[in-house]
């Protein structure tokens, strides 16, 4: 019963944490951090857009600028990716598209995956095999039944 | 000074190569005079490693900067404590003090088995000596630290010595930079000894438990430190760099990661080993892998292969690195094959549902993420290569590739304790999982019902509720049992459970801090930011916060002239403090550096940032509210803690030790009467 009340505290206290973010403002609002989380800033601080911290970046400020003044005229954030890809080519991304070559960067961990899983179905199979095997007796034959008493009875 | 640097790099070759092959030869000639010569030669060499660093040291410390490294590292002004720092700033003095960290662990290994491991140890020294060999060869020949500057005048070349140096970077000069570098090397360079203990063992045939005894806790020591690098680098990163982030998915950060994941899955796959003498030939894989990719991730820091802010200056020994990998690698490679047949091990399993299976997960999982973060960091120069346009991977393909793996690995971390050994049956599952599960599956709906609607956040707070009771209920059931069996308080039934079996209770606890950091990343999902310019008097408001500026403030050290923001925060009202966000000018680098300031609380952190001052003398301040990152400091401190726990030798090791200490002196004894007789 203790043990029941000392995890509905730990509950409770989790839960009462939590719930403070379950609804938050943005005040940089949604669409404009998922737009600068999707490009890199070219500045060479390998960082998003939305990341970069260079005081007076020439790229990302510029960038952020075009952003929200794109966001306000209506633009989606779909068509804002895609008009940045096409001035500055892929490497303005910070992942790469889903199409041609490039899907091969999404598709690799997941075929990685299905082979791992296929590789531990296998050793899972063979271990079970193996357990199996060990666990049936084999009967022994007459002719080693007798050479063992044979064997016991010169020792004795 | 730097004559003994060099002198002393010059007889480590010689040395190192002596240790080699004297160690081979030795083992093969059954010589245990060639074998002592051997590990004598190698502790020679961390002397003479130790006298190397040393002179560096000094010429940094004496601003000597008629050396090219002193100059470029260090300025006169820097305090005391950045010139000692400023050794493992730069490339060619980084790889100075990573030498010596090997050395010192050759050191360490080869004093304390003088009397055990004996077989084993002229392999382990023959391995040591040719890694230690390549990093001097690198050291004195491609990326020496004692080169002197130069001019070519009419008369021919003269040494040069401008009147100071060009200073440290000035995000490096914070106390956590200072120390996230050696703990991370010793973390890096920690892997060694497993690895030169596995390669060992397949070289000589002893592929038993004796290798795996002998290195269980030097594996864990590095994986704490590279853990521990690991994060305190993302407190530096969230300190110092001033973008309000601690992971930013950097090739660099990405390098130290890697051997990070495969030597968590090694941690746990030695453990069928050891209790089932199972995965014999993954586990030797395993420490092959993870010390490959830490030397992978020093040659991706130093080669310039891949862009990275906190990559070191390219260099031009990215081939004899490479080189390096791909011997050492064949070798491995090699030396698996021919030992295989040694390798095969009895292996029994009577239900998938069981502990064993869910480790090969574990592993599976661990390996995937390993791989997922390679093939992305990898990616760019892959894309160039094969499709010749280079492709950026970032944060968006990082985050969607490893939040699904991630959140499997969180509930393999309460699913596997709750499975038996060998199987699992419907009862015992049903009495395991039903508490936990039900937490899990509260705090999914009670967040639901609450609002929350991002399902990666969601699912993580649901997990970790369930992982949590599962360690709460592992302590629990222990401690009850203990205390019906044995009495006295609960209290003590607890401590002394720990006690008894401190790799278990101990991995325990670091899997509760895995949960505290899996929390503090989940709040990466409500971050709020704002940004604006303000002058004396203006506020703006951010969630239940106001942010006034007071005043704007300027002033200078020897070193760089600072300017501040003074910053009143409040809570809906109320005052929680004043902050000075500052901006530093460094005279020596002409680099500007923001240091932040945060109000950090369990909640929430307000992170504060002073970006710069406009035309008219307005600050830009940008201010960030950042839910549960103090969460991701305190799962680091729970592990450093459940690590601690789990490296200290349990109870029942210390009987089994006592025991097998009185069966040696009683056979001892024995023989000696039989001796006598």
């Amino acid at each position: 019963m203790k043990s029941l009340r000392a995890l509905s505290v730990i509950a409770i206290i989790l839960l009462s944490t939590l719930s403070a973010f379950a609804q938050v403002e943005r005040a940089h609002g949604p669409e404009f951090r998922a737009a600068g989380a999707a490009l890199m800033c070219q500045c060479g601080c390998n960082q998003t857009i939305s990341s970069c911290s260079m005081e007076h970046c020439h790229s990302a400020e510029p960038i952020r600028e075009e952003i929200w003044d794109r966001l306000g005229k209506g633009e989606s954030i779909a068509g804002i990716v895609e008009m940045f890809k096409e001035r500055y080519g892929l490497v303005i991304l910070s992942a790469p598209p889903t199409e041609g070559f490039h899907l091969t960067a999404w598709f690799m961990p997941i075929l990685a995956f299905v082979f791992g899983v296929l590789v531990i179905g296998r050793v899972l199979r063979a271990w079970r095999q193996q357990t199996v095997a060990a666990a049936v007796v084999t009967p022994i034959s007459a002719a080693d039944r007798a050479r063992i008493e044979k064997e016991l009875q010169d020792l004795s | 000074m730097h004559h003994l640097g060099n002198f002393s790099l010059m007889a480590i070759v010689v040395l190192a190569s002596y240790a080699v092959v004297a160690s081979i030869l030795g083992a093969r000639r059954e010589s245990s005079r060639l074998v002592k010569s051997g590990e004598r030669a190698l502790l020679t060499c961390s002397a003479l490693s130790t006298v190397a660093c040393f002179a560096l040291v000094t010429l940094l410390l004496r601003s000597d900067f008629r050396f090219e490294y002193v100059a470029s590292y260090s300025n006169r002004d820097l305090p005391f404590f950045y010139k000692i720092s400023a050794l493992w700033a730069g490339n060619n003095g980084s790889l100075l003090f990573w030498s010596w960290l090997i050395f010192v662990f050759t050191a360490i290994t080869i004093l304390t088995n003088q009397k055990k491991n004996r077989e084993l140890m002229p392999y382990v020294v023959a391995t040591l000596g040719v890694i230690t060999l390549f990093f001097t060869y690198l050291n004195y020949w491609l990326c020496n630290p004692f080169v002197e500057l130069g001019v070519v005048t009419a008369a021919g070349a003269e040494s040069f010595a401008p009147a100071d140096g060009r200073g440290l970077n000035p995000l490096l000069q914070h106390p956590l930079m200072a120390i996230h570098p050696p703990i991370l090397y010793i973390g890096y360079v920690g892997f060694v000894i497993p690895f030169a203990f596995c390669v060992a063992a397949l070289a000589s045939g002893r592929l038993g438990a004796e290798w795996i005894t002998s290195t269980r806790r030097w594996t864990l020591v590095a994986w704490f430190f590279l853990g521990t690098g690991l994060i305190l680098g993302g407190r530096w990163a969230y300190v110092e760099l001033g973008w309000g982030g601690y992971w930013a998915w950097d090739p660099v950060e990405n390098a130290a990661l890697l051997p990070w994941l495969t030597g968590t899955a090694y941690l746990h796959s030695v453990i069928i080993q050891e209790r089932k003498g199972m995965l014999k030939i993954w586990n030797v894989t395993l420490v092959v892998i993870t010390y490959l990719l830490c030397i992978f991730g020093t040659f991706l820091t130093r080669s310039g292969v891949v862009a990275s802010v906190h990559a070191f200056a390219e260099s031009d020994f990215a081939q004899t690195f490479l080189f390096f990998i791909i011997v050492a690698a064949a070798v491995c490679a090699a030396l698996i094959l021919y030992r295989l047949p040694q390798l095969t091990s009895e292996n029994e399993l009577d239900s998938v549902v069981s502990r064993e299976s869910s480790f090969l997960f574990n592993n599976l999982l661990f390996l995937i993420a390993s791989f997922a973060v390679l093939w992305g960091t990898m990616y760019p120069v892959l894309s160039e290569w094969l499709y010749d346009e280079k492709a950026t991977v970032g944060p968006a393909y990082f985050n969607k590739v490893n939040i699904p793996i991630g959140l499997a690995l969180l509930a393999l971390t309460g699913i596997g304790p709750l499975l038996a050994w060998r199987k699992s049956s419907f009862e015992s599952l049903r009495r395991n999982f039903t508490w936990p599960s039900l937490v899990g599956v509260a705090t999914f709906v009670g967040l639901l019902a609450l609002g929350m609607r991002q399902p990666a956040p969601l699912m993580t707070f649901a997990l970790s509720t369930f992982v949590t009771t599962t360690i709460v209920l592992e302590f629990h059931k222990g401690a009850r049992a203990r205390q019906t069996h044995r009495g006295g308080s609960y209290r003590s039934a607890l401590v002394d459970l720990t006690l008894v079996n401190t790799r278990r209770y101990g991995g325990y606890i670091v899997h509760f801090g895995m949960v505290l950091i899996f929390v503090g990343i989940a709040g990466l999902a409500f971050d709020t930011d704002m940004k604006a310019d303000l002058a004396t008097g203006e506020s703006i408001q951010i969630k239940s916060y106001d942010v006034k500026l007071v005043a704007l403030n300027d002033g200078r050290t020897p070193n760089y002239e600072w300017f501040s923001a003074e910053l009143e925060l409040r809570k809906n009202g109320k005052l929680v403090g004043t902050y000075d966000p500052q901006k530093h000018f460094y005279f020596a680098s002409q680099q500007p550096t923001s240091e932040v300031r945060r109000h950090a609380t369990f909640v929430e952190d307000v992170y504060l940032i002073f970006a710069s001052l406009t035309d008219d003398n307005k600050a830009t301040v940008q201010v960030y509210v950042k839910p549960l990152v103090r969460w991701v400091w305190m799962g680091g401190i729970v592990m450093f803690l459940g690590t601690v726990v789990t490296l200290v030798p349990d109870k029942r090791e210390l009987k089994l030790a006592r025991k097998a200490e009185s069966e040696k002196k009683v056979t001892t004894q024995i023989k000696k009467k039989y001796e006598v007789a």
